[in-house]
């Protein structure tokens, strides 16, 4: 296998709503942002891959538009996902192995502001026999999945709480996020319920942001970056779809990505300095950390993670550049990057990054 | 096209996509049972029935073929409650649920009338189906499922 | 339970319907402004001088954003086009008609609209032709601002 890694990577404002820009102009300054940081002349990208979902932007084809930011004259190598920007990293990271350059940008854009309401556009997303007819609730299967890890144990609306409390309080340091705050889980436990028991700062915000990550191969990563967040596992996995037919406690194909990734990585997730995990929902992360094996030592979505801000199809990919950010800053050894796809956990990538020792 | 505080245009718009879609015998059946108030599942070579019936075995993605009629009846397993909103197959705020089906091997996805009070749900709950009064061969015959012990 | 299955159903209606939000963005935003004040503004990169109506806000290939527009007067000539002779459900025109891919005079990029107040066998690439905006009250931002295009007179090409 190729070493490949990533040297570099920027996002914009998580927004609630972004109604000045169009999906060019999110992205331009935040690619700019990224390329300048290394510092890399987009002549040297050999390839472009992205992801975006046409569903959430009510156009087909939606991200042509993102190309005018990309510099696709004269021609370019270019890939892109319908799903989250982290399987654009994916396919990235295998076009990296193939040999067929050294140098890849991925990004991920998305904006989940433009549906006026997501009731009408998360049911089009599921099975369409047994689930769209029904027209179910945009957080229905997420709070199913919630109430069966309470009835489990798996968690409970305390510790729910909490997770957001922590998440809220560690997205005060991060700049692009679209809340933060100090808490208190007896306040926040006397919320509303929006699809019991999942109350409204559960649910990870939806918004509009674009997140970029450069990843490079060999040498010349070494070249790049001072200290390059190297890949060394990265698998995906994914689960069946009909919500019945899934024990929604476990998270199967998040616990098979990680032993994948783990097996080329040559160390675990209960190793790692950071974990940066794609949850939706907050009682989402403590499945999570069972179904990865992550240990009490490990710092969970330092960044605030999605409950701080959850750009469309950006989340994901936010996750690996956050996990990567904390190795080449020096801050981490080893990291753990997750992103998920789905309903209830249905999809799920795990990336293990390593820094080189001090 | 309304101007925003930024400055820049926005404009609301629609998109419609009036489809229809080919079922198959699985789901064909399925849903043709509905309109006569009965409930099928498919039997897996491993012995079990999966209700609604897919079309390959969820475990061993084996095809499935062999459609068993299931009483219409089974227990709540897990649910969320939400508030009701225009278009919601109950006229109070209800319960999205999976309903284990006597008989049944996982859950089936549906919506769950309790009257409008919460309390009434707990797990292992016994459910029934509730039909719609005119019904034609689609997934919303089936309008409900609610608690067996209901006063008719 | 011993019944005979029931006949399969074929098909089941899946309509969808979903309501957004268009955001213009700022260089769109800017052009379509224009067009509700009878003027089309172009944008030419200040790297490779490349001219663009409608204009974005930046250049697509030197990713820089455009010099302040300037505005051009919208006559131009038909490089290729197509006639719709067939309805379908939402037209708003009757067929048969033209729509036509025009480079502006002073562009490099080329914009699609109709061509009217011709024969449609006259339609030919090549063909000059000239916007005819709305009425005052009926300006919009939008490119419904301009009714059409239509051939500029013979002699007023000659004399131009």
């Amino acid at each position: 296998m190729r070493e490949i890694a990533v040297v570099g990577s920027a996002q914009s404002a998580c927004l609630a709503a972004n109604r000045r820009d169009d999906m060019a102009g999110i992205l331009l300054p935040v690619i700019r942002e990224a390329l300048s940081g290394i510092p890399l002349d987009r002549d040297r990208v050999d390839f472009v891959c992205s992801g975006s979902h046409d569903f959430h932007e009510g156009r087909t084809f939606a991200y042509i538009d993102s190309l005018d930011a990309v510099g696709a004259w004269p021609p370019i190598a270019e890939s892109h996902v319908e799903m989250d920007a982290a399987w654009a990293f994916y396919e990235a990271w295998s076009w990296l192995q193939l040999g067929h350059g050294d140098i890849a940008l991925v990004y991920g854009i998305g904006r989940g502001s433009l549906p006026r309401d997501l009731d009408q556009v998360v049911p089009t997303q599921l099975d369409p026999y047994y689930l769209t007819p029904l027209r179910p609730h945009r957080d229905a299967i997420a709070g199913i999945q919630a109430c069966a890890l309470l009835q489990s144990g798996v968690t409970t609306e305390h510790e729910m709480a909490r997770i957001v409390a922590r998440s809220l309080a560690d997205a005060q340091a991060n700049p692009h996020a679209q809340v933060a705050g100090e808490y208190e889980v007896d306040e926040l436990l006397a919320a509303p319920y929006v699809a019991a028991p999942l109350r409204g700062h559960d649910v990870s915000p939806v918004g509009d942001a674009a997140s970029v990550v450069v990843l490079a191969a060999g040498d010349v990563a070494r070249s790049l970056c001072e200290r390059p967040a190297w890949v060394r596992g990265i698998d995906h996995r994914m689960d069946g779809h009909y919500p019945g037919s899934r024990d929604l406690t476990r998270a199967p194909s998040a616990n098979l990505a990680a032993a994948r990734a783990t097996a080329t990585a040559g160390f675990a997730a209960s190793e790692v300095d950071i974990a940066e995990l794609h949850i939706e929902y907050s009682a989402q992360e403590p499945l999570l950390v069972r179904e990865l094996g992550l240990g009490a030592a490990t710092a969970i979505n330092p960044s605030g993670g999605p409950l701080a801000g959850r750009p469309t199809t950006a989340a994901g990919l936010i996750r690996i550049a956050e996990a990567a950010k904390g190795i080449r800053s020096g801050g981490a050894r080893r990291a753990l990057a997750h992103a998920t796809n789905g309903q209830a956990l249905q999809q799920n990538l795990v990336c293990l990054l390593e820094g080189d020792p001090a | 096209m309304s101007a925003d505080v930024d400055g820049g245009l926005q404009a609301p718009y629609e998109i419609e996509f009036p489809f229809e879609r080919t079922v198959g015998p699985v789901v064909g059946t399925f849903l043709a049972g509905l309109r006569e108030k009965r409930l099928f599942g498919a039997r897996t070579e491993r012995g079990t029935v999966v209700c609604p019936p897919p079309e390959f075995d969820p475990v061993t993605g084996k095809e499935l073929s062999e459609l068993v009629e299931l009483e219409p009846v089974g227990a709540v397993e897990s649910w969320t409650w939400v508030r009701r909103r225009a278009g919601d197959p109950v006229d109070v705020d209800f319960a999205w649920a999976l309903i284990a089906v006597d008989g049944a091997e996982g859950t089936f996805f549906h919506a769950l009338d309790v009257g409008g009070d919460p309390a009434r749900i707990r797990r292992g709950l016994r459910v029934r189906a509730r039909w719609a009064e005119e019904r034609r061969g689609v997934l919303s015959d089936l309008r409900c499922f609610e608690p067996e012990d209901n006063d008719e | 339970m011993n019944k005979p299955l029931p006949e399969p159903v074929s098909l089941m209606p899946t309509p969808l319907r979903m309501e957004y939000t268009f955001v213009a963005g700022v260089g769109r935003s800017r052009f379509l402004r224009g067009l509700s004040e009878r003027r089309l503004l172009a944008g030419t990169c200040p790297s490779c001088r490349h001219v663009y109506l409608p204009a974005p806000e930046f250049c697509a290939r030197c990713l820089v954003e455009l010099d302040e527009p300037i505005e051009l007067d919208g006559r131009g000539v038909v490089s290729t086009f197509c006639v719709v002779s067939f309805p379908f459900p939402g037209q708003e025109i009757e067929p048969p008609y033209v729509v036509a891919y025009i480079q502006p005079h002073g562009a490099d990029t080329r914009l699609m609209h109709l061509i009217r107040e011709v024969d449609i066998a006259e339609v030919h690439i090549g063909m000059e032709v000239e916007p005819v905006w709305r009425e005052g009250d009926d300006l919009e931002p939008s490119w419904m601002s301009i009714r059409h295009y239509r051939p500029v007179a013979t002699e007023e090409v000659r004399h131009a």
